[in-house]
């Protein structure tokens, strides 16, 4: 695994950079147009979560190799407040706040692993990867 | 820097008594608002006949973005005037699919010239 973009995510700006860095990458490793715009906005979400409600965290890139082929492999950490329900926050139309209530079930459409740890209080670690 | 600016402008313009929103730079969540806010004060302040959004600059719909403009699609036509977006790229065509996004009210176009022809039908259907 190496780690290619380590972004702080702290204001609307940073949501932006991440998700155009994102995008940078995935076509130079080699995704077709169309994956890269999906890890593109996958990104985008998920920075939009740690913003929206963590106000700071971070996003990796790591570029990983499988067995047969490499992959990108998107971290979102942070130490905010936490998921209350996992399950909830995993449907369609769910929202705690004014989006489409599509962001984290619409990440795990777009990438194809998924993983998700959060405790309240003490934060959320997404780990999300799409292969090539 | 980038990361200095916390403020983005997007000029409007009206063209045969259309608003034209021609989105140059990814918007920042607050940038949206504003906008969303303006389009409306602009419907109510002149006499418009549709507002026609140009994406072509944009990157990521995410679902923030989506969600607005869903919304503002739905506040144009509460007001009597359709809300048009134009020049998707594919790739992002592409996504909001993936992604599974409901754009409710608004109109799609190929780009501002179809726009214009899909408005200036929708309003000799109501003559």
């Amino acid at each position: 695994m190496k780690t290619v973009k380590s972004k702080k995510i702290s204001n609307p700006a940073d949501i932006i950079t991440v998700s155009s860095n994102a995008l940078n990458i995935a076509k130079k490793i080699g995704f077709s147009e169309t994956a890269s715009y999906s890890i593109s906005i996958a990104v985008s979400e998920l920075a939009s979560n740690i913003h929206k409600y963590a106000k700071n965290g971070y996003i990796h890139l790591n570029i990983i190799e499988g067995k047969n082929t490499n992959g990108l492999e998107v971290v979102a950490i942070d130490n905010g407040p936490g998921i209350k329900n996992i399950q909830d926050a995993m449907k369609d139309n769910y929202s705690t706040s004014d989006g489409l209530g599509i962001g984290l079930p619409g990440v795990k459409r777009l990438m194809d692993e998924f993983e998700i740890k959060s405790e309240p209080k003490k934060g959320t670690l997404i780990t999300t990867r799409k292969w090539l | 820097m980038m990361e200095d600016l916390d403020v983005q402008l997007v000029s409007t313009t009206i063209v045969n008594k259309c608003l034209v929103v021609p989105i140059q730079v990814e918007l920042f969540d607050d940038t949206i608002i504003q906008l969303q806010s303006e389009i409306l004060d602009k419907i109510q302040k002149e006499d418009l006949r549709g507002v026609i959004i140009d994406l072509s600059a944009i990157n990521v719909v995410d679902s923030f973005l989506a969600g607005k403009l869903r919304e503002i699609g739905y506040q144009t036509v509460l007001m009597g005037v359709d809300t048009i977006l134009t020049s998707l790229k594919p790739e992002v065509a592409a996504s909001i699919a993936d992604m599974e996004y409901d754009l409710g009210n608004v109109i799609m176009a190929r780009d501002q010239d179809h726009a214009f022809q899909i408005i200036d039908s929708n309003s000799k259907k109501i003559i």
